[in-house]
């Protein structure tokens, strides 16, 4: 399916008339990407759930705070894990602007010498 | 017949009264709010998905930060590499070497290639990661890729050991590529471990989104199936009734042709 299909299969949805613009706006604008498919999921959820006549039991409820729970857990662990990485990558990038500074101090040292050699020819 | 017999679980307040009724047994639950659970179920775990978004948007406004602070001091630094290369070249080649040709064959080689660290360092400010397809192996090659860092860095001390004790136009652009290398390595790694989180979380979101839109499907189904027994029962209710009536209205007949029989 590609974009305009996509369009139109929105368009000719139930979905709320302001909510639907913004899809389609959003899809009108913009190129498929992760990001903005996300944003098209989530209008589309916010859409779903605001249909609040669904009669939930007691253990509908259960179930989707043991959903919401383990859906948090594991969006912590995703958290956790760039943190991690991103904290790799400053500590990489700290050791190179050493390296990059160490560098340049021999290249005033180099500098340095061919002006001493300039002078002494 | 009465209107609830019929319309049970049909209409929006039939719910929201079952959901009222369910006050009590949801207050035995710690931890989670009433209100939000009776007048949206799904707060919690929409308020949780947004944070998300605010996570990752901060992550990289990060990345975007220090890469270009990295790829500053990169662009300084090719610069500065640049500019001694000609002085150098021009203050120790000897006669020879500075003979017209010579001297801008050389000198153009050394702005050549410290130029191409430059204008690397100022295009390595761009963090992007939003390169899904080399992400998704990232978290299978991570670890290789943290060994590859260490070896690097061995190399790289060397080449700079070998530069400090040469000072060679070869020795500093050695030196150069490393920091290039190197550069453009950690920079890969950020934004495929960026990239790999984000798909990551899509996809955790994905899998929320189908429990919690199963469940409600599944309940939609069973209120449904509900209904249409209520509606049979009602129908069977309905038939008593008019065979009920028939009857009453046969001996009503009946009483009617008594009193008016002769």
């Amino acid at each position: 399916m590609n974009k305009q299909e996509l369009i139109d299969k929105i368009k000719a949805s139930s979905i709320e008339a302001a909510r639907k613009q913004q899809i389609i706006d959003l899809l009108e604008n913009n190129d498929l990407t992760l990001d903005i498919k996300e944003q098209v999921k989530t209008l589309i959820q916010e859409d779903i759930d605001s249909d609040t006549s669904v009669p939930f039991t007691p253990e509908d409820y259960s179930a989707m705070t043991a959903a919401t729970e383990q859906m948090s857990s594991e969006i912590a662990n995703v958290e956790n894990e760039l943190n991690k990485d991103m904290e790799f990558v400053e500590n990489e990038l700290n050791d190179l602007e050493v390296f990059i500074n160490d560098a340049d101090k021999i290249v005033d040292e180099a500098q340095m010498d061919a002006l001493r050699s300039k002078i002494q020819n | 017949m009465k209107k609830e017999e019929i319309n049970l679980g049909l209409d929006g307040n039939a719910a929201i009264d079952r959901n009222v009724n369910q006050g009590n047994e949801l207050a035995d639950r710690p931890g989670e709010s009433i209100e939000t659970q009776k007048n949206d179920p799904f707060a919690k775990g929409r308020e949780r998905l947004a944070s998300i978004g605010e996570f990752f948007s901060n992550t990289k406004e990060k990345a975007v930060s220090l890469f270009k602070r990295i790829g500053g001091a990169l662009s300084r630094f090719g610069s500065k590499a640049k500019s001694f290369g000609v002085d150098a070249l021009a203050a120790t080649l000897s006669a020879d070497v500075l003979a017209k040709k010579g001297y801008e064959v050389a000198s153009d080689k050394v702005g050549e290639a410290k130029q191409f660290v430059g204008e690397k360092g100022a295009q390595f400010s761009e963090f992007v990661g939003s390169n899904y397809d080399k992400a998704r192996d990232f978290t299978q090659n991570k670890a290789n890729q943290v060994k590859e860092f260490a070896q690097d860095k061995v190399e790289m001390a060397k080449d700079l050991a070998s530069y400090a004790a040469g000072k060679t136009k070869e020795g500093l652009e050695k030196v150069g590529n490393g920091v290039e290398n190197r550069y453009n390595k950690v920079k890969n790694f950020a934004e495929n471990a960026f990239a790999a989180a984000k798909l990551e979380a899509a996809r955790i979101k994905d899998a929320y989104r189908q429990k919690m839109n199963t469940i409600r499907i599944n309940r939609l189904a069973a209120e449904h199936e509900k209904i249409l027994q209520e509606e049979q029962k009602a129908s069977e209710k309905a038939e008593k009734l008019r065979l009920k009536r028939e009857s009453l209205l046969e001996k009503i007949g009946l009483l009617q042709s008594v009193e008016a029989a002769n």
